[in-house]
């Protein structure tokens, strides 16, 4: 019995969209069940916006670990294909007879790369670094990420001098090819999990709250990088304007989040992260002053608990009141925050060193296939049999509810891949 | 010489720039009498590969070292056979890149590795998979919402299921509940929850097998072969399976608890769950005396988010609140309903609903702490203090609902917790102003009505450990289903508190863990966190001493005892962690590529310099997993350490054996350091116990080294976080100082 | 710790002001938002949050205490970034219209809050009564068109038609009957903030000074955070200044000012510049109110459109008027006269002391209230 399930099963693959920490553990545990596997992720590098956050809450373990374990997974596994700055183009077919045709883009280095690093030393380009929100500077050619999987140099040709091949020439092992082209592949699909992930809210669209304007309003997912040991100050948390450690750190909550002039929906994991950062400022700085200022602190289920670990912190105030108003003293762009804590009610002007603002989660369903319908707010909501999805696509989740959210997605894909597979 | 040994040195990557490479190959060659040794200049390449596929062709070598860069790097490339025995051999990331070019201590460095990998290959068998006659059938606990959809995901993939209810219907909690939470676009109206049909598509599945009234009352066996017995009014039989889903759900927090906020005091006192019942026979109305209710008022928070009842948040009362007020102003829209809460908690899209039943003219929210009820008239009172209103206030209702919250159907105490260890934070506050008048009795366990489930004969207990808060899930946000009992998994409200929609999810993800569990078990693989790894251990058992070490701190209860003591092996529980082959003082317990003998005879192949060369050598064990990608990151980053250290990758930490410390020690290493994964509450080893394990041996070698004159400090055990590799040179430098000026080990050149 | 207060929605009140315009107020989650973007709430005052709590809950006993409605201006601020669409800014408005209904002890401006028939039928009321004054036959003691003999419809008369002394007493008798009912209602207003708080005599007369500079100039209204709150204070300044002009001009110097065709006063100057001020500040009010031109004017109570609509056909009408009898065409003239009259006197005897015109007065008091409490809270800390 079991073994015909699985001769039928490797006949058309599952295509997983997405190759964050949902498509990456949609992709293994359909794989290991002994599903093929195409994985295609937009960037040059899997891990998404997981793999860029310092660490995870409510452990503060580090994302690099669970990685380093699917990775693992990934390399000892030759049912998935992944295949990086990739993107769906078509998907035609019925349910359990897709045909996918997925357009890869150049690399300019291929499977050949040692990571050995002699390009960087004749690269004569630089181009800022979007995994650090272009806060740092890598050479054109460069490893996208420092874990990076796949363990490959890519080359942002944009950043390239005109006629420049010096890295072609330092290459040892002919690992460079700058004259790559895209290609299109098609692949015969028996089901697709979408896992397009998010994207922040865009800050600067708050504008009574500086960001973009004021150097010191920073947002979360900076904040993230900033304190991770690979970002822009090697996991030192400082004020933009002056490079100085924050003695007094504001974070505001709802930044866009359950407002209906912005994102009408909670995003769920702000109140959490920002409890976080109140963590790694304590780490760097014990006797910062920290403040969140909220409408409801939401830390559901188990992850209650680590509300009530690090709200034990003197040096942290949590605060009822969104704020509504952030202004900058010129000279210090000291930053005075006016919000009304609302169980004292009183309306206060407070000075930050730092401010961070708890933006919300955007989904990105953009370029899907019209199936996987979509909620007003361009969340991916399933219905539709052989397209289903998984993740922040789909709803505002933490890390380990998206694993298990992509874990069930893996098994509806699987099964219809079956079902077909049983009808044919 | 027993396995004729292929040994594959690149010279790129600066490698070759970096080492003398000949010198190295004399090593292999007439040191180790290598029969093959070859030096590439791009050993991954095709051209590299090549060669060494042409040499396991020719049969001329069986077994392979790889001297290049980190095994994390070309995995796929150099995996030729993952039955044959091979070792990397990091002179990349752990030599050239972190050690000074043309350098005799480097070039040292790099031969001692050679050696190393060379006694590895050869103390190294093929690996024969596990030859498994298994059982793909699948096992739901629990006939709820989670059970219902974890055993149709299952049997709609193919597998057959046999589904367990010990009541006489299948639905569970939610059977009778005709509207649920929006799950849909605005997400401001309540759903048909499709119970029905579902309970109905599952009857019918011809691959799944109900059975209602039905408990387990035995669970014996192992992954792919659970022969577990079922109980059926009085009747008994027994079905093998190959994985089990626990979906066994939740019940309310007993509410005798909650006399604080008036449970109790009067009938006009109920529970979400009691007012459920209420509104579902038509309006509410006052229990007292029949009275259509007027108002209602909702406690959020009755028993959760309190140190001295439940420390967490149930995640859905403030939703189920939400659709209650909604359901009263449905049948009348007059009827006041009051909710007081600390925060409401609606996560994601369901923030709609929020906004919308909020929106009624007769739902009043208020946001304070309740500090009491009394009866008032026939009525009640609630006292609501650090209201937002900036107010000490009393508000009147005919009936109060308490929002109680969820505990696991999973038996295992749940743990108040003393509030003097949460000073400060809101529920810290609410738990002292309770603590008066509660009668929970601070710190005191709460043992709630003990349930048995799977009632596992596992030499380490009946069920599934408690992960937290009782609830028996993961610890690890990475793999949420991972529990501490291999192929067994949790699925819904016993996973942790959640409302129906995402038990129905979560069930989804639990069925394929324990779909994917029958698979690779049936293909001799390991699981989680090895997954595919084809190897596990044999026990030596003529020299065992019945000593139970290896039935103790297995982290996952794979070893069972008989009445002697005799350790027995259940492969299929396995996660080859080797925990049981570093517990064992007897060395009895192997892998064919991870033995005691094979990192003892690394060991041996270090070369320890002579006292007068002033030359320490420090042995540095490190977790496979964290620790040594981290120290491939400092290689990466070009960083340098003290060359006089030689790592040995364990598989965990808590596969070290003692004696590989004495045999270190008597050899003349000067100092020994164990970098393993973090551990304590929020542990990060992937075996869950195997650095706390370390650590815990580690202190009875302390107390030896103590004996035999040596310095207990020239032993250290380090706790990593990956993101923390930044330190490791520091840590490790600082190490070897420490070693330094403790002075050469007495023992050198015994 | 202080006694628990006892609480409980008053259903009704929160129906009534939630029919006034606080349609929205229950979407409020109590963000604060609002009180952080207001720059006129102050560290005690912190409106309007509460004010939303308070009304969701339906306080109206502690709403009718409490002077922070009149505190706002209504820039709009609040509701343009309230994450809830809660609109504290049309809830406070609403809260005016409801309270201004609550002042009035005759129960004449409840009747019209809560209803347009009756707020239209009174004015209807009012004007017919007018009208009738000209238009019945003389027998019955009114026929003042038929009252004014042939002379005066040969050329226009205005002075025979309705003697100045006459038209005099009339105005000045119903400014003082008006102004009773609005100070009374002020009292009223004044009694139910200041009751039981304890604060001595000696801090509200120092205090003074504010009541008068805030009734003559509604100086807190720059203060507002929208852009344009200058203008907006500017030009609701000119209309004042227009309008209380006119009311001087016609109650005190009505001898001076309606004179004779062919001779200008200078009292005329005065009226040509409160006629014009009135004519186009009512206008664009109206314009701004129609087009939803700014949070202020994104809903509108019928209160809101009837005062400048009234004010905006008094100028008009008062101009065509003096155009007639500038023309001197007599029957036309006291025709337009009438009218005039018909829509100036019920818009005075409605809008003055039951509607929306006493926020002139009751705004004043609240801020004077405010600053009275401000002290009596700092002496007190």
């Amino acid at each position: 019995m079991g073994s015909a399930v699985l001769s039928n099963r490797e006949e058309k693959s599952l295509l997983v969209i997405g190759g964050g920490i949902a498509g990456v553990t949609a992709a293994l545990e359909a794989a290991e069940a002994g599903a093929s596997v195409i994985l295609i992720e937009r960037s040059p590098f899997l891990g998404g916006r997981a793999i860029a956050l310092h660490l995870y809450f409510p452990k503060l373990c580090p994302p690099e670990c669970g990685f380093e374990i699917n990775f693992r997974r990934l390399k000892n596994n030759p049912r998935i294909t992944v295949l990086t700055q990739a993107e769906l183009e078509s998907l035609r077919g019925k349910p359990g007879d897709f045909q996918a045709t997925v357009r890869i883009d150049p690399r300019y280095v291929n499977d050949r790369c040692t990571l050995c690093g002699d390009c960087l030393q004749v690269c004569p380009a630089e181009r800022a670094d979007d995994f650090n929100f272009g806060l740092t500077r890598t050479k054109a050619i460069h490893p996208p990420q420092p874990m990076a999987f796949p363990a490959a140099f890519v080359v942002d040709r944009a950043a390239c001098p005109e006629g420049c091949t010096a890295c072609v020439a330092a290459c040892r092992y002919g690992a460079i090819d700058l004259g790559q082209a895209a290609e299109r592949r098609t692949f015969p699909v028996a089901a697709v999990i979408a896992a397009t992930g998010w994207e922040p809210y865009d800050a600067s669209r708050l504008v009574h709250l500086g960001y973009g304007k004021l150097p010191n309003v920073v947002t979360n997912v900076m904040l993230e990088r900033m304190a991770a040991t690979e970002g822009p100050t090697a996991g030192k948390i400082v004020r933009p304007s002056d490079g100085n450690a924050p003695k007094t750190v504001a974070f505001v909550q709802c930044a866009g989040s359950r407002d209906e002039n912005h994102l009408p929906y909670c995003s769920s994991v702000c109140c959490l992260a920002s409890l976080k950062h109140t963590t790694y400022i304590h780490a760097l700085y014990p006797e910062a002053e920290v403040t969140i200022f909220y409408i409801d602190i939401r830390t559901p289920g188990l992850l209650e608990d680590f509300r009530t670990k690090v709200a034990t912190n003197n040096h942290l105030k949590l605060v009822k009141g969104r704020v509504g108003k952030i202004e900058e003293d010129p000279e210090t762009h000291n930053l005075l925050v006016t919000v009304e804590d609302a169980l004292a009610g009183k309306k206060l002007t407070e000075a930050f060193d730092l401010v961070v603002l708890a933006t919300g989660i955007v989904p990105r369903s953009g370029g899907l296939p019209a199936e996987f319908p979509r909620d007003e707010f361009g969340f991916l909501t399933n219905g539709t049999p052989g397209f289903y999805a998984a993740g922040c696509a789909k709803r505002p989740e933490e890390v380990a509810a998206t694993v298990r959210d992509a874990t069930g997605a893996a098994l509806k894909a699987l099964q219809y891949a079956m079902r077909s597979a049983r009808h044919e | 010489m027993s396995k004729r040994v292929g040994v594959y040195i690149c010279s790129g990557c600066s490698i070759g720039e970096s080492l003398d490479l000949d010198r190295l190959a004399r090593v292999a060659h007439e040191e180790c009498k290598a029969p093959v040794c070859r030096v590439h200049p791009f050993l991954c390449g095709e051209e590299g590969l090549a060669t060494i596929r042409k040499d396991v062709a020719d049969q001329a070598v069986d077994a392979l070292v790889i001297a290049a860069c980190s095994p994390r790097m070309k995995t796929a490339a150099f995996t030729l056979d993952p039955r044959m025995p091979m070792d990397r051999v990091n002179l990349r990331e752990h030599v050239a890149w972190a050690h000074p070019p043309k350098d005799e201590d480097s070039q040292a460095l790099a031969e001692d590795y050679l050696r190393m990998g060379i006694v590895k290959a050869e103390k190294s068998e093929p690996l024969e998979p596990l030859a498994n006659g298994i059982s793909r059938t699948i096992l739901v606990v629990g006939g709820g919402v989670a059970g219902i959809h974890a055993a149709r995901a299952a049997a709609d993939a193919g597998y057959d299921v046999v589904l367990v209810e010990k009541e006489r219907e299948l639905g569970g909690r939610l059977a009778h509940v005709e509207l649920d939470f929006p799950t849909r676009a605005p997400y401001t109206e309540l759903e048909e929850t499709g119970l029905a049909a579902e309970i109905r598509k599952v009857g019918a599945h011809p691959k799944v097998q109900v059975r209602m009234l039905t408990r387990v009352v035995r669970t014996e066996g192992q992954p792919g072969a659970f022969a577990v017995t079922l109980e059926s009014q009085g009747k008994q039989g027994t079905v093998t399976v190959g994985s089990i889903v626990v979906a066994t759900g939740w019940r309310p927090y007993d509410p005798t608890r909650l006399g604080h906020l008036g449970y109790g005091k009067s009938p006009n006192v109920v529970t979400s769950d009691q007012f459920d019942a209420m509104i579902a026979a038509g309006a509410p109305v006052r229990p007292s005396d029949g009275k259509p209710a007027e108002s209602v008022l909702f406690i959020q928070c009755a028993g959760s988010r309190d140190q001295n009842h439940l420390p967490y948040c149930s995640a859905v009362c403030c939703m189920k609140t939400l659709e209650q007020a909604d359901r009263i102003h449905r049948r009348d829209a007059a009827t006041k309903v009051y909710i007081i809460y600390r925060d409401i908690v609606t996560p994601g899209q369901s923030e709609r609903y929020y906004a919308r039943v909020q929106n009624h003219p007769a739902t009043f929210l208020l946001k304070g702490d309740v500090a009491g009820v009394r009866n008032h008239g026939d009525k009640m009172a609630v006292e609501v203090k650090n209201t937002l209103l900036g107010e000490h206030v009393e508000v009147p209702a005919d009936v109060v609902v308490l929002a109680t919250g969820f505990v696991p159907n999973a038996p295992g105490p749940i743990e108040t917790r003393n509030p003097a260890d949460a000073p400060g934070g809101a529920s810290g506050a609410q738990a002292q102003g309770q603590t008066g008048n509660g009668e929970a009795v601070a710190g005191k366990p709460w043992e709630p009505e003990p349930e048995s489930i799977l009632n596992l004969t596992y030499r380490q207990g009946p069920e599934l450990p408690i992960c937290r808060d009782g609830f028996p899930g993961s610890n690890f946000i990475c793999f949420p289903y991972e529990t501490l009992r291999t192929g067994i998994y949790t699925a819904g409200a016993v996973h942790a508190p959640m409302d129906g929609l995402t038990a129905a999810e979560d069930a989804a993800g639990a069925a394929m863990k324990a779909v994917q569990c029958v698979e690779m078990i049936s293909r001799g693989q390991a699981v989680h966190p090895r997954a595919g790894d084809l190897s596990y251990p044999s026990f030596f058992l003529q020299r065992c001493t019945q000593c139970k070490r290896c039935t103790v701190e297995c982290p996952f209860g794979a070893i069972d005892e008989d009445e002697k003591g005799t350790p027995k092996f259940n492969p299929n529980r396995c996660r080859r962690c080797g925990v049981c082959m570093g517990a064992c003082p007897e060395r009895i317990i192997s892998f064919k590529n991870y033995s005691v003998d094979m990192i003892a005879g690394m060991i041996k192949a270090i070369e320890v310099p002579d006292e007068d060369e002033e030359k320490p050598r420090v042995l540095v064990f490190m977790c496979e997993n964290d620790a040594y990608p981290a120290l491939d990151m400092i290689g990466m980053k070009r960083r340098s350490y003290d060359p006089s250290v030689r790592v040995i990758p364990l598989r965990c930490l808590g596969s070290l054996n003692v004696v590989w410390i004495a045999d270190a020690l008597s050899r003349g290493i000067d100092g020994v350091m164990l970098i393993g994964c973090k551990y304590g509450e929020d542990y990060q080893c992937h075996f869950a116990k195997g650095s706390e394990i370390a650590s815990r041996r580690l202190e009875n070698v302390k107390e030896t080294l103590q004996r035999l004159q040596l310095e207990s400090e020239r032993v250290e055990v380090l706790q990593l976080s990956l993101d923390e590799y930044a330190q490791l040179p520091e840590t490790i430098d600082a190490f070897v100082d420490r070693v330094r000026e403790l002075g050469p080990n007495p023992y050198k050149g015994f | 710790m202080a006694t628990a207060q006892p609480i409980e929605p008053d259903v009704g009140f929160l129906k009534q002001v939630m029919a006034l315009g606080a349609h929205d107020a229950k979407k409020c989650v109590q963000c604060a938002t609002c009180t952080s973007v207001c720059t006129l709430s102050t560290a005690e005052t912190g409106f309007p949050r509460k004010q939303m709590l308070l009304t969701q809950w339906g306080q109206r006993e502690q709403l009718l205490s409490d002077p922070a409605p009149w505190l706002c201006f209504y820039c709009g601020e609040c509701s343009k970034e309230c994450l809830r669409k809660a609109n504290p800014g049309e809830t406070m408005m609403a809260l005016r219209r409801y309270l201004t209904s609550q002042y009035d002890w005759t129960g004449l401006s409840r009747l019209m809050y809560r209803s347009a028939a009756w707020e239209l039928g009174i004015l209807g009321v009012v004007a017919t009564v007018i009208v009738l004054l000209f238009t019945l036959p003389r027998n019955f003691g009114f026929g003042l068109l038929s009252q004014a003999g042939p002379q005066a419809l040969s050329s226009v008369m205005l002075n025979k038609f309705a003697p100045v002394e006459t038209v005099h007493l009339a105005d000045t008798t119903l400014a003082l009957l008006l102004g009773f009912f609005l100070l009374t209602n002020a009292a009223r207003m004044f009694r139910r903030l200041t009751r039981d708080d304890g604060i001595p005599l000696g801090t509200y007369i120092r205090y003074l000074p504010t009541l008068a500079l805030h009734l003559f100039t509604q100086a807190r209204w720059k203060g507002c955070a929208a852009g344009d709150a200058i203008k907006n204070w500017v030009r609701h300044l000119l209309l004042a200044s227009g309008y209380m002009l006119m009311f001087t001009l016609v109650v005190i110097f009505l001898p001076w000012f309606q004179v004779p065709n062919d001779r200008l006063h200078w009292t005329s100057f005065l009226g040509y510049y409160a006629t014009a001020v009135l004519l186009v500040g009512s206008g664009w009010m109206i314009l701004d109110r129609a087009r939803k031109n700014g949070e202020m004017y994104r809903f509108s109570h019928l209160s809101d459109w009837l005062f400048p609509t009234l004010l905006l056909l008094t100028a008009a009408t008062g101009i065509l008027v003096n155009i007639l009898r500038v023309q001197d065409l007599p029957m036309p003239t006291y025709v337009m006269y009438m009218i005039h009259l018909a829509i100036a006197v019920p818009m005075l005897v409605v809008e003055v002391p039951f509607g929306k015109w006493a926020h002139l007065l009751y705004r004043p008091v609240a801020i004077y209230v405010e600053a009275v409490r401000r002290d009596a809270l700092a002496r007190g800390a």
